[in-house]
Formats: C-alpha cells, sequence, structure tokens
C-alpha cells in the first residue's frame, strides 16, 4: 500500500512538473497586432516592420560583421533576439483611431508573464507610454512597447532576449537613427554632467 | 440363314455379335497420339525489360531537367531583386516619419555611400546592357567574406541589415522616451527635496 502511494505521489509530481512545464512554454511573448491593421485607412503614416526568421539571421550576421565598435554593441544587444515587430500610426487629428484598438493590445499584456517594467504618463498629448518585460526562468523571452498619444500609437514587439539597456544606451548611434518624439520642454532630457 | 452383312459390313443387325462387341468393348483400340503442335510458333517478345528501360530513361531526364531548372531558380534568386521582401527605402522611411528628417542626417555612414555607390554602378550596367542588346552574361554573386567590411554585402544583406536598424531604431528611441522621462522626474524629485 506505502508503495502504491509513494508511486502515486511520484506519478502526480511529474504531471505537474510537465503541465507547468507546457504552461510556461505556451506563454508566448508574441502579440496578436492584427487588429491594428485596420488603422492603416484612418492613419496618414504607417510603418510596419516586421524581422524574424531567415531574414534576421542575416541581418544579425551582417550586424557582427561590421566592423565598428558599435556594430558589436548591437550585435552583442540582439544575439539572442527571435523576432521584432513594429507597428507606428500617425494620424492626421486627434481622436482619430479608437481607444479600444490599442486597450485590445494593452489587455493581451495583462496575461500571466508580462510584467510591466516602466510606465510613463503625460497629459501633454494624451501620452501613455508602457514597457513589459516576459521572462521564461532566467532568461528574457520578450519586451513590448506600447505607446499612445492623441495623434500617434507605436506597438513594438522583441520575441527572445535583448539588452534593452544597450539599445537605449545606442539610440542614435552608430546606424540606428534616434527618432525624436515631440516632447514638452520639461520633458528634454537633462544635459549629461 | 444367318445374316453376315452386319459381321462384314455392319449393316443390319446381329444381336449376337452386338452383344459380343459391347463385351469386348474395353479391349477396343483408342488413338493416343498427342494433336499435332502448330508449326508456326511465335516467340514470346519480354516487353515489360523494354518498358523498364524506358521510364529509368524518361527518369534520369526528369531528374536532369528537374536539377537544371532547380540550379536556375538558384542562380536567378540569388539575383533577382523582384523576389527580395519589401522594405521602406531611406527616402520613403523619411517620408513615413516625419521626424527622422530631423534626426537621421542625409549623409549617413560610410556603410550606406558604399551601397549608394555600389547601385549607381549596377545600374549604369544594364542600362548599358540593354543598349548594346547583346545576351548579358549573369553577374556572379559576390562571396561574402567575414573578415571584410560592410562592403561586400549583398543586396539581400543590406535589406535585412536596414530593416532590423529601423525596428530597432524605432525601439530604442521609444525606449529612450520612458529613460528620458523616468531620469527627469528623478531629478525634479531631487531638485523639490
Amino acid at each position: 500500500m506505502k508503495l502504491i502511494d509513494k508511486y502515486s505521489t511520484a506519478f502526480f509530481l511529474a504531471l505537474f512538473v510537465l503541465l507547468t512545464a507546457a504552461t510556461v512554454n505556451a506563454q508566448d511573448a508574441r502579440l496578436r497586432l492584427d487588429r491594428l491593421n485596420g488603422l492603416e485607412a484612418r492613419a496618414r503614416d504607417v510603418v510596419e516592420v516586421n524581422v524574424e526568421g531567415k531574414l534576421l539571421d542575416l541581418a544579425k550576421r551582417v550586424t557582427g560583421k561590421v566592423d565598428d565598435p558599435n556594430a558589436k554593441k548591437v550585435a552583442e544587444a540582439i544575439s539572442g533576439l527571435k523576432g521584432i515587430y513594429v507597428r507606428v500610426f500617425n494620424f492626421e487629428n486627434e481622436n482619430e483611431y479608437n481607444l479600444a484598438d490599442i486597450e485590445d493590445i494593452r489587455s493581451q499584456l495583462n496575461a500571466p508573464g508580462w510584467e510591466r517594467l516602466a510606465n510613463a504618463r503625460s497629459k501633454r498629448n494624451n501620452q501613455k507610454v508602457d514597457v513589459y518585460t516576459m521572462f521564461t526562468g532566467n532568461l528574457m523571452s520578450g519586451v513590448a512597447v506600447v505607446v499612445s498619444e492623441s495623434k500617434r500609437i507605436a506597438v513594438i514587439n522583441v520575441i527572445g532576449p535583448i539588452d534593452i539597456e544597450a539599445l537605449t544606451e545606442l539610440s542614435g548611434r552608430f546606424n540606428i537613427p534616434k527618432i525624436e518624439v515631440e516632447r514638452t520642454a520639461e520633458e528634454k532630457p537633462l544635459p549629461k554632467e | 440363314m444367318k445374316n453376315d452383312d452386319y459381321l462384314w459390313a455392319k449393316i443390319g443387325s446381329d444381336p449376337e455379335i452386338e452383344q459380343l462387341e459391347n463385351a469386348l468393348s474395353v479391349f477396343r483400340h483408342r488413338d493416343r497420339t498427342e494433336p499435332e503442335t502448330a508449326t508456326n510458333v511465335v516467340p514470346f517478345t519480354p516487353r515489360r525489360r523494354k518498358n523498364r528501360i524506358v521510364f529509368a530513361y524518361a527518369a534520369a531526364a526528369s531528374l536532369l531537367l528537374a536539377g537544371l531548372v532547380g540550379l536556375a531558380w538558384l542562380r536567378q534568386s540569388g539575383t533577382d531583386d523582384a523576389k527580395l521582401p519589401e522594405v521602406l527605402p531611406a527616402e520613403e522611411t523619411r517620408a513615413a516619419i516625419p521626424q527622422l528628417d530631423s534626426v537621421i542626417p542625409k549623409k549617413q555612414d560610410h556603410l550606406t555611400e558604399t551601397h549608394v555607390v555600389a547601385a549607381k554602378f549596377n545600374h549604369s550596367n544594364v542600362v548599358g546592357r540593354a543598349n548594346s542588346l547583346v545576351p548579358a552574361r549573369r553577374k556572379p554573386r559576390p562571396k561574402v567574406n567575414p573578415d571584410t567590411t560592410t562592403q561586400s554585402l549583398t543586396k539581400e544583406e543590406k535589406i535585412a541589415y536596414d530593416r532590423l536598424m529601423l525596428a530597432l531604431s524605432i525601439t530604442s528611441s521609444n525606449l529612450r522616451l520612458v529613460a528620458d522621462k523616468i531620469d527627469s522626474n528623478d531629478a525634479s524629485a531631487i531638485d523639490g527635496r
């Protein structure tokens, strides 16, 4: 009898471990961005970039090949990258998009696995910026950046580990152009001492 | 007088002789020789073997043809620009993202310049071919040396690299926006103390 109990305990323990592993694996860092497709007709400018698979491998190989210290940093920062998906919509007028469209993305980020790393809110332009990360164990498996303003929406979904700090530092350097986002005077970055 | 017609000519009937005939019928002579065989025998030709040879030739020809088509397709895909994935060229990207104009210098690093020169060279080469109406020799695909700099990038590599850099630039700029906001809030909190 004791032997049966021992085996059943081991069985249920193994089942629990398997189910946990399956659940963790099922938590995909890939966001469903198809709902944003409807905004293309209303937006003034649309930027859609998808880099994954062989294209990404090629780009990573090229980045590692370039003989430049910043390029080396970029290559290091994205060495584990599995995919990057960017959607940017610029609108002519305010409130041309439905808030539900962007809230759908934010609701996906409320799912288990995602953690909000940082967020910023500004009454000017009704700006909301959220940065989310997903970790599988100790390894980062995804990053999401959601930006909504009165005339602009930007959603960035990064799959795989990426060095956020290095990427932030590299903004505007090498061949990564720094895209200026409209800021108020008080939002301007402080001069480095 | 007994009629002997039946005995000698088998005319009429003679019950006595008929009885004898029946009794001795088991010893009657029977012709057991085999029927003559046909004299004009047509030899059988095994058609199946011939069909097999034809089939083998057809299969070999098909494989050869498939190999040649595949080789041609591989060579074509290496140089055919129309099959490459779409990417926003630098000018179109600037048009799509107005902020880029103020940030990205028109004249970028040596990498972009190299490709502009390479593109011009290819264009003049194509025009020259069209004017001379001479069948052009296919341009060999440049070999990538890992030690070389970006000057040896192929068209596919350039597209992959540009697309990744665009995605990273948007990502890093938005990450920088959040970082700057947090920094400015920290600074104002320290000042307000």
